[in-house]
């Protein structure tokens, strides 16, 4: 079931907001196609970035994929449980976010809702 | 994890030596380099005799794909 | 005159025919013709084997057998006999690269040893398969800098090798880096003074001990000067003198480089020769190359395989950690069994004979009129020399006599007449004495 409390984007991301920040992380699908999680670049709290940039690298046995974000800002945190296991992003990728920004800038053109996001990867599949 | 070609540092034994030099033959100065440049510990390095290095990397020769045995199609 | 390809003209014609073909241009109709080469290639007549060797023999001449009192980055020491044997099997020298695990087991347990074998050389947690040389690991060193702290400015001392130096400014110049050349004292050490004025905001500095003109440098203040501004060491040693000196990982250095050129590789015209690189765990996977690593084949047996190539372009792409995708195999072995024959107390004892001949020579030197010492830091198994009598005319007289004489600084330095001296174990006191005899004569 895709969580319907946070927003997705094409690139099988997801931003949950709450108030001025906003917590990112991937999607379902996007974890399944990976395949096992063996690694994960988290950025560094204080780092910037703007909308479209790429602040985190997921690796897996098969690919390392760029994860980016829709939303401008500041990192505040990072979730530091996935250095000692990554897989975390597996098990329960809505549970488990990368990273918290704070939020300056939001590309709303690039959000889909739950259920636009569940017809896009239908879409996707055919 | 089982294993049939020990790795170099699993066949150490101390003591093993695998060369040797003339010896030194001028005189000896002490004191050349300061105490706190110097390496204090012991030197990790294995210790083994020659057939023992010769033995080793035959094994591990065996275990390895070259030209005099087959063409290799992969390029560079 | 035979060629490299085996098939004989009837075979070739038996293949062409055999994919409807029947001459060797149908297989070139892609290319244009205007494109085409329409004539024989302006080659000499092939040689034969015999005439080759007798060619390539009287290029060398004698250069090779004569005492050699210089190193300068690439050393002459004494190579065990069994380091040659192992490296010869065809094995090892004609294999491809170990993409394709199950038939590299051997290839590829031997430099998970090498890289095992750097690792507690210097001090380290992580090796890579090794780069091209000790400048080559030097200029990446700088690159894993910028990526392990987001900075870009970085110092270096001026007691580089100036080849390394040189590469470093050219990656600094077309990559984005500012870098920044710290002086030396007149002792011959990095001014420490220079680094703490510089550190503020700088990714890292780089390094080398013993220094291009054979000082020892004291890493630990080093380390101790950029750790307090959030940088990082990068120490580039001759891994010789670490049968001696203190490891760079115990003195705290982040990422360590070297030549690994004196472990069991001739001098051989300036290579192939074999850049170390070893550094701690958080920064493994930002280094660059190969990286092998040990896993379990599906019978629970050891084995090894190339690991964290997702550092690497052909999965990356612009993105890697470098665009390096090679490493130096051979010689890395040539080097795993250097250090496995000489052992903890032979690579010492190298050590010890180097620093012993080469004070024994300076002594010597010094006690010649004119010659006077021009750095006073304690130094390894080199030192500078300078006299009023020009570099070129001193070894022009000792290459008369028989000796290749240390290196004349102006080869890097314009117009300084200070010459490198260098000793090691395999100058024996025979040689380093008739050297001194025959230096005195030519200092008249």
């Amino acid at each position: 079931m895709t969580p319907a409390d946070r927003k997705y984007t094409k690139e099988h991301e997801w931003i949950l907001f709450l108030g001025e920040d906003a917590k990112l992380g991937i999607t379902a699908h996007a974890q399944e196609a990976l395949g096992d999680i063996v690694y994960v670049e988290l950025p560094a709290v204080g780092e910037t970035f703007e909308v479209g940039d790429s602040f985190a690298v997921v690796e897996s046995v098969k690919a390392v994929s760029n994860v980016y974000t829709a939303v401008g800002g500041e990192v505040i945190s990072v979730n530091e449980a996935l250095d000692e296991k990554p897989e975390l992003l597996n098990e329960d990728p809505y549970a488990n976010h990368i990273a918290v920004f704070r939020v300056s800038e939001i590309d709303d053109a690039a959000l889909l809702s739950a259920e636009e996001y569940d017809a896009f990867i239908l879409e996707e599949n055919k | 994890m089982r294993s049939t070609a020990p790795l170099l540092f699993e066949q150490s034994r101390p003591g093993r030596r695998g060369s040797d030099l003339p010896l030194l033959d001028v005189p000896k100065l002490d004191n050349l380099i300061p105490e706190d440049l110097l390496g204090n510990s012991k030197l990790r390095l294995p210790e083994l005799a020659e057939v023992d290095l010769i033995r080793h990397y035959t094994r591990l020769s065996r275990r390895n794909f070259g030209l005099y045995i087959s063409m290799q199609p992969p390029g560079c | 005159m035979r060629s490299y390809v085996p098939n004989t003209s009837e075979e070739r014609q038996a293949m062409l025919e055999a994919i409807g073909l029947s001459k060797m241009e149908e297989l070139f109709i892609d290319i244009p013709i205007e494109a085409r080469l329409k004539r024989e290639l302006s080659l000499d007549k092939g040689k034969s084997e015999l005439e080759i060797r007798r060619h390539i023999q009287s290029l060398v001449g004698n250069a090779g057998d004569l005492p050699l009192f210089r190193g300068a980055g690439a050393y002459r020491h004494y190579i065990p006999a069994v380091v040659k044997a192992i490296t010869s099997r065809s094995e090892f020298y004609t294999s491809y690269t170990p993409y394709q695990a199950e038939m590299s087991q051997g290839m590829l347990q031997s430099i998970f040893e090498y890289q095992t074998l750097m690792c507690e050389l210097t001090g380290f947690d992580a090796s890579n398969a090794s780069v091209y040389d000790g400048g080559t690991a030097c200029a990446e060193a700088m690159v894993m800098l910028r990526s392990a702290t987001r900075k870009t400015k970085v110092l270096c001392s001026s007691g580089l090798h100036p080849e390394y130096l040189e590469i470093l400014r050219t990656y600094a110049r077309f990559t984005g880096f500012s870098l920044v050349e710290l002086p030396l004292t007149k002792e011959g050490v990095t001014d420490i003074k220079a680094l703490e004025e510089n550190a503020e905001g700088a990714a890292g500095v780089i390094i080398q001990s013993p220094n291009f003109f054979g000082c020892i440098e004291n890493f630990k203040s080093a380390a101790d000067l950029i750790h307090a501004k959030n940088g990082l060491l990068v120490a580039a040693v001759n891994p010789i003198s670490l049968g001696l000196l203190v490891r760079p990982g115990d003195a705290g250095a982040d990422i360590c480089v070297g030549e690994g050129q004196p472990l069991g590789l001739a001098l051989s015209a300036g290579g192939p020769y074999l850049g170390i690189m070893t550094a701690k765990q958080k920064l493994m996977r930002s280094l660059p190359g190969r990286i092998v690593g040990q896993t379990e084949d599906s019978e629970g047996n050891r084995a090894f395989v190339l690991t964290l190539q997702g550092r690497e372009q052909h999965i990356r792409r612009e993105k890697a950690a470098s665009n390096i995708c090679s490493n130096q195999s051979l010689c890395a072995l040539s080097a795993a069994v250097y250090l496995s024959a000489m052992g903890p107390k032979g690579l010492k004892e190298v050590a010890e004979q180097c620093l012993q001949k080469a004070h024994y020579l300076k002594e010597g030197i010094l006690a010649i009129p004119k010659m006077r010492s021009r750095f006073e830091a304690p130094f390894f198994h080199e030192f500078v020399i300078e006299s009023e009598i020009s570099s070129a005319k001193l070894n022009k007289g000792l290459r008369k006599r028989g000796f290749i004489g240390g290196l004349p600084l102006s080869r890097y330095y314009k117009g300084d007449e200070g010459i490198l001296y260098c000793a090691t174990e395999a100058n024996s006191r025979n040689e380093l004495d008739e050297f001194l005899n025959a230096l005195e004569v030519c200092a008249k």
